[in-house]
């Protein structure tokens, strides 16, 4: 029997030093609305430079015995604080050297490939970030109308 | 039936498991892991059609096993490889 979360944190370890992207599901729902979490979407994650990690990039890291895809909202000393779009108030702080990758492609249902660094997703980000205040009641909407 | 050329048998992590190489990486969406015997068929399959009969000669020349419990493996097999996706009908 594999244990699942330490599997696939060693896996994407080797995998990505070796250079390698590598596909994930998407199961949480922590980063709703851009990634609904209901089964139907892939993350397509690879090796990032450090010049890379500023606010806006989803970064994957391990939490709490999980592997979690949160955008980074700051940078803080050694490290940043990263927040999933569908959270209102926690946020994680990750040192660097926890950062295992960046996605890079959003795969979703019907094999669309989306970039979450093109303008579009750039600016939908932004707007989600200024919407922090009303965010909570933004979600319950969405998770209303996705359950 | 036929083997899915995108898979590819590697040790990740200490085990050994069929894993999809497509054109975007390793797709960790789906994950097998392969026992000894699971990988050595496997490999006696190679590139070519196979049917569910090749699985059972092939298991039946390796293992000293009774009949039933030779077919009945067989399709075990046959059949998580396919709802796995590794294996195409």
């Amino acid at each position: 029997m594999i244990n699942t979360s330490a599997f696939l944190h060693e896996a994407i370890e080797q995998q990505i030093s070796e250079g390698n992207m590598v596909t994930l599901k998407v199961t949480g729902k922590s980063m709703r609305p851009f990634l609904s979490g209901n089964g139907d979407e892939s993350i397509v994650i690879s090796k990032y430079k450090p010049e890379e990690l500023k606010p806006g990039i989803i970064i994957v890291f391990p939490y709490d015995n999980r592997i979690f895809s949160h955008r980074i909202i700051i940078k803080a000393n050694e490290g940043f604080i990263a927040q999933g779009d569908g959270i209102c108030s926690d946020t994680e702080y990750i040192q660097q050297e926890n950062i295992l990758a960046v996605v890079r492609y959003v795969i979703r249902k019907g094999n669309k490939k989306s970039s979450p660094d093109c303008l579009s997703a750039r600016m939908y980000w932004c707007l989600w970030y200024k919407l922090r205040p009303v965010r909570k009641y933004l979600l319950l909407i969405y998770n209303k109308l996705n359950r | 039936m036929k083997k899915d050329k995108e898979i590819k048998i590697t040790d990740i992590a200490g085990e050994r498991v069929a894993i999809r190489q497509g054109k975007y990486g390793t797709d960790m969406t789906k994950i097998i892991a392969f026992n000894p015997t699971a990988e050595w068929l496997w490999n006696q399959l190679a590139d070519k059609d196979f049917s569910e009969n090749d699985v059972i000669c092939l298991l039946e020349e390796k293992f000293d096993l009774d009949s039933s419990i030779v077919v009945k493996d067989a399709k075990i097999w046959i059949e998580q490889c396919v709802n796995a996706g590794i294996i195409k009908i």
